[in-house]
């Protein structure tokens, strides 16, 4: 499979410090990796270098085969790189259908029609929220929202930030349930988790982050079995 | 080998001997033209240096000159109606500034950016208004004629205009010294941090609102302090004098002279005071100018004045290739 | 008080209102989105009028036109000192307080200096008065409060229905978020900026031909613009109008009966009110 994003040693600061070090990192087209690490790893620094709305000190960031470290995240989206940031971060005045509007600002309308359709089947409940203020909807609606407005940006790789935090288990597994069903639509997914149990059961392949830098990559498959992710991450 | 902190320290200090010398020669040399000019720069600077108080907490007051009228109508009415000494009543004037000061700053200093400023705004217009409106204590439109000057002293009589001048000149010269121990002392550097991220040094314990309440009070003192003596020099005022037009022209002296050091408001009011009344003949484009000059400062010298010795001599060095712009990462 | 001397009041107070209301419009939404204060704003507003007049006064424009274009200038004005003069010093809060400070000074200056400091007058287009149940309005005076209207509802369908409002929108609630979307802050400021020069100017349109045009104009109705979105609410549409509309005929009524003095200092001191125990005003959020 040809690589979608190549990650080559970045490193970024957050004012003096450094917040993440070194870190590289592939996903191949249609695949679903997977970041895990505690809080203030760097998981979510990494995201925002990827989408353009921070800027790396050193490394550099190719997506699919043209570099795009430097470009503005405008440029970047319209590439084909959606991110659905931590805490959802809806537009809270705004109905969900401006939401979904705003996902696909860069598109053209006559494109936009079938990924509504494919958005409203994987999300029939947005479908009767369509008029309501996305701020009144429920932490789950809202995370499907988040979901759905990047999808409306007609992504091929999409960049899933803590969408666990804060939910019921039941809505975990709702979401879970729509995130493999969008990649197997062909959407790469590099979904970023507190909560590595989840995490491992939807990607294939996972990278572990502490304070900045890689300690343990491969397939979930194999770390499952690795010694320190049991103890450290999976809790077992 | 002599530090560099030490040098520009002892820098600092012999500059500032020289400048206090030529002050205070100065009335022996010009007409009282100038010495009234030289009087205004100083009682501006006053203003400015302490206007900075607030900006360098993030807090732009308009009301400044609200407590600049506070000083000079309470040490006016204290002297004309009951007859106290004006070296009593400068302080009482301070004080009246500080006090009201610190009633308005407890509800209105929790506020920030333009919040902050529409409500000093607003406490200046209608201060303004009161004492445009009320001619009984206040005189009215017209404002205060015949105010008497200070008491005399000795052989100071105020009778000549050097001894207003003198007069000044310690109160700056005092002023300047207070906000210049205050900067270097704790007080500064909590200010300095509260100005950066009040957020920040909220999280790390810094009592944010007392420290906002301190500067506010200790500024509008010294705006007292400087209306009370501008009321007993200029024997007359009127309302309209504590404008919106002094609460910019205040800022524009600290920013254009700049933020950084106490001097810099000083160096601008010194100069914004001083260049129309030796360009006289500019008087008609003087606004459009300083504003355009304003706008240069902003965009290309954000430091003010102050900092264009730094600035230069940075550029020097950079062509020289001897300093690297910013930290290099590993 | 007698019902028509009531309704004459009122009418005028609505009328007045509705001029303030398209200044406090574009100030609040320059607030609400890019986060500042335009100090410039009453020199949009003065311009507005100065255009008009040169363009219809002097060279005999057709009048419609003439307004246009008085309005398409100063919103290119706008445009441009958002580029060049705020953008590079975004963030900086005293800064950019400053920055517009020097341009509204510098475009008064201009304005007397190109214009001279009298005042001018803009000859009446549709003379006459309409009365009915004994209250008197201008032609003139009706048309402003319809070209008011209009352009309220226009603003609302432009942020509501237009691709430029969504970006607009976005990049209130959340502009890293928006970004992330391709919502550009650069552009949004830009239309932000140059919108909020244009409803000024329209106001100021609307106002020289009711009064006359000078140099100085802007400063009064500006500073009363500051108080009417701290009432309305700070960065809200809806508290503009409220707020524009309310002032409005604060300034009628307390006019007639307490005189201009104690009008003003009403004004002030009810948005001290609204800054100290209610700072998000009548429909502002956070």
């Amino acid at each position: 499979m040809s690589t979608l994003l190549a990650v080559k040693n970045i490193t970024v600061h957050y004012g003096m410090a450094e917040a993440v070090r070194g870190v590289s990192l592939d996903i191949a087209e249609g695949e679903i990796i997977t970041l895990i690490g505690a809080n203030g790893a760097g998981k979510s620094t990494i995201l925002k270098t990827i989408s353009g709305t921070k800027k790396l000190i050193t490394g550099e960031i190719w997506f699919r085969g043209e570099r795009i470290d430097k470009l503005s995240p405008e440029k970047i989206v319209a590439l084909g790189i959606a991110h659905v940031p931590e805490r959802r971060r809806v537009f809270p005045y705004m109905s969900v259908s401006d939401n979904l509007k705003a996902g696909a600002y860069l598109r053209k309308d006559s494109e936009i029609g079938p990924d509504l359709e494919n958005v409203f089947h994987h999300f029939s409940v947005l479908k009767q929220r369509l008029g309501q203020m996305a701020g009144t909807l429920s932490g789950g609606e809202q995370q499907m929202l988040a979901m759905a407005r990047g999808l409306m940006a007609g992504p091929s790789l999409m960049l899933l930030d803590e969408p666990s935090l804060g939910l019921s288990p039941i809505m975990v597994m709702e979401i879970a349930t729509i995130a493999t069903e969008i990649n197997k639509q062909g959407v790469g997914i590099i979904l970023v988790e507190q909560n590595a149990v989840l995490a491992f059961r939807l990607a294939q392949k996972a990278y572990v982050l502490e304070t900045g830098s890689i300690v343990l990559e491969g397939d979930t498959a194999e770390l499952l079995n690795d010694q320190r992710v049991k103890e450290g991450y999976l809790g077992i | 080998m002599i530090s560099t902190k030490l040098r520009s320290n002892i820098g600092h200090l012999v500059i500032i001997a020289v400048l206090l010398i030529v002050l205070l020669v100065m009335p022996t040399l010009v007409s009282s033209y100038w010495i009234h000019v030289l009087m205004l720069m100083l009682l501006y600077g006053i203003l400015a240096v302490s206007l900075r108080q607030m900006l360098i907490l993030g807090q732009v007051s308009f009301a400044h000159p609200a407590f600049m009228a506070i000083g000079a109508y309470t040490s006016t009415m204290l002297v004309m109606n009951l007859g106290l000494p004006f070296w009593f009543t400068i302080f009482i004037a301070g004080f009246a500034s500080a006090i009201v000061a610190f009633l308005l700053g407890l509800p209105v200093l929790r506020l920030t950016g333009p919040y902050f400023f529409l409500a000093t705004f607003a406490f200046l217009e209608v201060v303004r208004m009161i004492l445009t409106h009320y001619y009984v204590p206040f005189g009215g439109p017209m404002g205060i004629y015949h105010i008497p000057p200070p008491n005399p002293i000795g052989p100071i009589d105020f009778s000549s205009i050097s001894h207003f001048y003198f007069l000044i000149l310690i109160v700056f010269v005092i002023t300047l010294l207070l906000l210049y121990s205050l900067e270097r002392s704790k007080f500064g550097q909590a200010w300095h941090a509260i100005g950066q991220s009040h957020v920040l040094a909220e999280s790390v314990g810094v009592n944010v609102m007392g420290y906002r309440v301190l500067a506010f009070v200790i500024a509008c003192f010294f705006a007292g302090v400087a209306g009370a003596c501008y009321a007993h020099y200029m024997t007359h005022m009127s309302p309209m004098e504590f404008g919106l037009t002094l609460s910019v022209d205040c800022i524009v002296w600290a920013v254009v002279g700049g933020l950084g050091s106490v001097f810099g408001p000083v160096v601008g009011a010194g100069i914004l005071t001083f260049i129309p009344q030796f360009f006289k003949f500019t008087a008609e484009y003087e606004s459009g100018l300083s504003a355009v000059i304003f706008m240069i400062i902003i965009l290309f010298l954000p430091g003010g004045l102050v900092s264009l010795p730094q600035v230069i001599s940075r550029r020097i060095r950079k062509a020289k290739g001897i300093v690297t712009s910013g930290g290099k990462v590993d | 008080m007698e019902l028509t001397f009531f309704l004459q009041t009122l009418t005028n107070g609505i009328q007045i209102g509705f001029l303030y209301v398209l200044m406090a419009l574009g100030l609040t939404l320059i607030f609400g989105i890019m986060h500042m204060i335009n100090f410039a704003h009453g020199q949009f507003y003065m311009l507005g009028g100065f255009f008009l007049w040169w363009l219809f006064a002097i060279h005999h424009v057709n009048y419609v036109l003439a307004i246009l274009l008085a309005v398409i200038i100063v919103a290119t004005i706008g445009f441009i000192v958002e580029r060049f003069l705020l953008r590079p010093i975004r963030g900086k809060e005293l800064y950019v307080m400053c920055m517009t400070i020097a341009l509204g000074t510098f475009f008064e200056f201009g304005a007397r200096t190109v214009w001279g400091p009298l005042d001018k007058a803009i000859p009446t287009v549709i003379p006459g008065i309409i009365k009915f149940a004994g209250v008197a309005i201008t032609y003139e005076r009706l048309m402003a409060v319809v070209v008011g209207i209009a352009l309220v509802i226009g603003l609302y369908l432009f942020i509501h229905r237009t691709r430029a409002g969504l970006a607009m929108r976005a990049v209130e609630q959340d502009p890293e978020v928006a970004t992330m979307y391709g919502m550009g802050i650069n552009r949004t400021h830009a239309l932000v900026f140059s919108l909020g020069a244009l409803l000024a100017a329209a106001s100021g349109t609307l106002m020289g031909t009711i009064i006359v045009v000078n140099p100085t104009m802007g400063t009064a109705p500006m500073l009363k613009s500051f108080m009417i979105i701290i009432l309305g609410g700070m960065g809200s549409i809806p508290g503009a109008i409220a707020g524009g509309l309310i002032v409005g005929l604060m300034d009628s009524f307390f006019s007639s009966f307490f005189g201009i003095d104690i009008a003003y200092i009403f004004v002030f001191v009810v948005a001290f009110m609204f800054i100290i125990f209610r700072p998000r005003g009548l429909f502002g959020r956070d």
